[in-house]
């Protein structure tokens, strides 16, 4: 089971991209069905991602073992 | 004092493509430790003497203590990309989730191969997790069969792509855990290899069709680059990986005895 931050597109296109203090770590757009795009909750404890944070912490969450949550696209 | 004994008082270690290595780390932000100079030594000697090294375009180690050394390649010094987070734990792996995490090597082999030709592919990663299905632990495609890439363990099989379209070989084990190699030794779909642990898989399916040229799109460890998206994420701990021309069966069984090597010196196997 993985704790995923759940995101719309444009949410996604806000804070998807490099890292702006870390050269080498990104955020990926990683899009599953229904149009939600998913990041680990990993990333809100990655320095190279403080930037964005506050305003993934303020998105919701799913669990990945959770029925309800967004398959993979075909 | 001769020049090889000033290197070694300085870094560790005499071998100029370990020290490049290192200083590329520090450079990055990084840092290197005497364990790190030690296993990294013996495995890049131990890949001379084989002749794998010459033959082997990259490495990526990432059971060494500094997340950003791990992120630097051994040999082109080149920086990987995380992307989303994946989880460095010093001296063992880089740890992806099979959702929304993994690497970006940085390494397109239509651009930037040396030793890899389109008919010579060669690919590896050492794995410390146990995981079936159809997750790929390294790859990359530009299609029509301009593929490089290994789900290492399906049920009982590794399907591997060796600039061609999947290959099936049965795992001697079900296990992902150690190392798996796939390439391809020449212009026939029947020179497709794999191995684990250095010991050559059965192939019960041969390459349906074969790439006309190397992929323009970068090898991804933890999924597979599906012409610039992520696909096919795949959840594991990743102790390292190399890419390049492809091993003869004694370079390859040489290559995974190093590993083994390097995983056992730090902890990690």
């Amino acid at each position: 089971m993985t704790m995923c931050i759940l995101l719309t597109a444009e949410q996604a296109d806000h804070v998807c991209g490099p890292s702006a203090t870390v050269p080498w770590a990104a955020l990926p757009k990683i899009e599953r069905q229904g149009g939600v795009f998913i990041l680990g909750v990993e990333v809100l404890g990655d320095p190279a991602h403080e930037a964005h944070r506050e305003y993934l912490s303020a998105l919701p969450q799913m669990d990945s073992s959770d029925p309800a949550f967004p398959a993979a696209l075909e | 004092m001769s020049i090889a004994r000033r290197l070694a008082a300085l870094f560790g270690t005499s071998d100029p493509d370990v020290i490049a290595w290192l200083k590329a780390g520090v450079a990055n932000g990084g840092f290197y430790t005497a364990l790190d100079v030690a296993m990294a030594t013996a495995f890049v000697a131990a890949d001379k003497a084989s002749g794998a090294f010459y033959l082997t375009d990259d490495y990526r180690v990432h059971c060494v203590a500094s997340q950003v050394l791990a992120m630097t390649s051994l040999k082109k010094r080149v920086l990987a990309t995380a992307f989303g987070s994946p989880v460095h734990t010093a001296y063992r792996d880089v740890t992806t989730n099979g959702l929304s995490s993994y690497l970006n090597t940085n390494f397109t082999p239509s651009t930037d191969a040396a030793a890899m030709t389109k008919d010579s592919v060669h690919v590896e990663v050492f794995e410390r997790t146990n995981v079936s299905g159809n997750g790929v632990a390294i790859g990359g495609t530009s299609g029509s069969n301009r593929s490089i890439a290994m789900q290492t363990r399906n049920g009982g099989n590794a399907l591997c792509d060796s600039n061609s379209a999947f290959g099936v070989f049965t795992l001697p084990a079900a296990t992902s855990v150690g190392l798996t190699q796939s390439g391809r030794s020449g212009p026939l779909a029947t020179d497709a290899y794999a191995a684990k642990d250095g010991v050559d898989m059965v192939r019960t399916t041969t390459p349906s069709g074969l790439g006309a040229s190397l992929p323009a799109h970068a090898l991804f460890i933890g999924a597979f680059n599906n012409q610039g998206t992520a696909a096919n994420l795949r959840g594991s701990s990743y102790l390292g990986g190399a890419y390049g021309a492809a091993l003869s069966g004694a370079q390859r069984l040489a290559r995974a005895n190093a590993w083994l090597a390097w995983a056992r010196g730090v902890g990690a196997a």
